[in-house]
């Protein structure tokens, strides 16, 4: 049986640290609430980019311009999308198993697999392995920007183009509720296009203004940076939300520790007071005798 | 005549308007475009400007900066950098960012790389602005 001191130090730490994980729990709503805006409002827009772009990309040749060449997929990169911060239960592992997956997987099958990693936990996790971590990008969840989105997408585009890798996908948590998160795998170049299946104006051309390679010009990197943007407002909503759900899991369990230390607590104490009484009582009867 | 087309106009921040409309005109690069029912489909870019479509009847304006257009015969759809109703427009505030606007692009030359980009923000904030104008006008 622990001493009635040291159980109470072990209370006392258990409540400081329920109290922190009741904070970070606040913290982590009000944050999710904004970026869960965020990505609500941004959802529609980048739908309707990526509904356009794929209508024209069913109609035009591949040969239109190089970020819409296909080519034998050799040189493969893989964008990991993680957090710059932990505490956020199975948020990172997830990806980062995923992300495994997907090496172990194909691994064979390309010549060459880099990563890209958006956010510190999965730059740190692969770092420790053998594998080419080609670009990192750290700390710009602190502040999301459409910038900093585009200047992502830009990098990948040119190597891309520059033939440098044939495709790229993308890893990240798609934000589906606030206590569901959806590990969302997809090629981000060349882009899936979805099979000919006669929709209303197929077959018919489309007439382009001012020039076909002048839209495809504007619009294609516009379209990997709004993809990068989404996919990085969907993380950071899911993040928060993990947060959110682990640490109210976490000021959960701390309490129920309270409640049973307490309970020990308590009864060491009575055990205590008992065995004070007995001796007395002992001592008294002994001088009657 | 029971002419409808299904117009929605997204900004990256908000859908300012989804629903069925009867004509539609807008900025586009190389001049205004008007689009009724059954047109060939095309797809441009557009400039800041004004849109205006009708529906039910009655003529309703939204100021745009730039971005896409896609219409097909029955669906058109614009993909804007921004989007805003006239009377969301505060012409004040307007005013100074148009200043401002200007004020960055004054002293930078056509080799500028940041040129453009300054050149469309003075755009847009004009638009902005000539759109809140012209709807005070007419009201």
């Amino acid at each position: 049986m622990p001493s009635l001191r040291a159980l109470r130090k072990r209370i006392g730490s258990v409540r400081n640290t329920r109290q922190i994980t009741k904070a970070m729990k606040m913290v982590a709503a009000a944050k999710m609430r904004r970026a869960q805006e965020a990505i609500l409002k941004a959802r529609p827009y980048a739908n309707g980019l990526s509904t356009v772009l794929l209508d024209i990309a069913a109609r035009v040749n591949t040969e239109a311009h190089p970020l819409l060449a296909r080519r034998e997929p050799k040189k493969v990169e893989l964008v990991v999308m993680t957090s710059d911060r932990g505490l956020c239960g199975s948020f990172n592992t997830n990806i980062v198993r995923r992300a495994e997956q997907f090496l172990f997987e194909k691994g064979g099958e390309f010549d060459r697999i880099s990563l890209s990693c958006i956010g510190r936990k999965g730059r740190d996790h692969f770092r420790r392995k053998t594998v080419d971590i080609r670009r990192e990008y750290i700390g710009v969840f602190n502040n999301i920007t459409f910038s900093s989105a585009a200047e992502i997408a830009q990098e990948l585009a040119r190597d891309f183009v520059a033939q440098d890798l044939d495709a790229i996908w993308l890893l990240y948590n798609e934000f589906k509720s606030v206590i569901q998160q959806r590990v969302a795998l997809y090629p981000l170049l060349p882009m899936r296009i979805p099979e000919e299946t006669g929709t209303a104006a197929a077959g018919v051309d489309f007439v382009f203004e001012p020039d076909m390679a002048t839209i495809l010009d504007a619009i294609l990197p516009k379209y990997l940076g709004t993809e990068i943007y989404r996919a990085m407002l969907e993380s950071a909503a899911s993040e928060h939300g993990a947060r959110m759900t682990a640490m109210d899991n976490a000021t959960k369990a701390a309490g129920e520790m309270i409640d049973s230390l307490t309970l020990k607590y308590n009864k060491a104490r009575q055990a205590a007071i008992t065995k004070e009484l007995m001796e007395i009582v002992t001592g008294a009867e002994a001088i009657k005798a | 005549m029971a002419e409808k087309i299904e117009l929605t106009i997204v900004a990256p921040d908000k859908t300012l308007f989804k629903g069925v409309v009867e004509e539609i005109y807008a900025p586009g690069l190389l001049g205004e475009f008007g689009v009724l029912e059954g047109h060939s489909p095309f797809f441009c870019e557009t400039d800041p400007g004004e849109v205006r479509y009708k529906a039910g009847g009655a003529d309703k304006y939204v100021a745009v900066a730039e971005g896409f257009a896609e219409v097909a015969a029955d669906k058109v759809t614009l993909l804007c950098e921004a989007a805003e109703r006239p009377e969301d427009i505060d012409i004040d505030l307007a005013n100074q960012y148009l200043k401002k606007a200007e004020e960055k692009l004054s002293g930078m030359t056509l080799f500028d790389p940041e040129y453009r980009f300054r050149e469309l923000r003075v755009k847009r904030a004009r638009n902005r602005l000539n759109v809140a104008k012209r709807a005070s006008a007419r009201a």
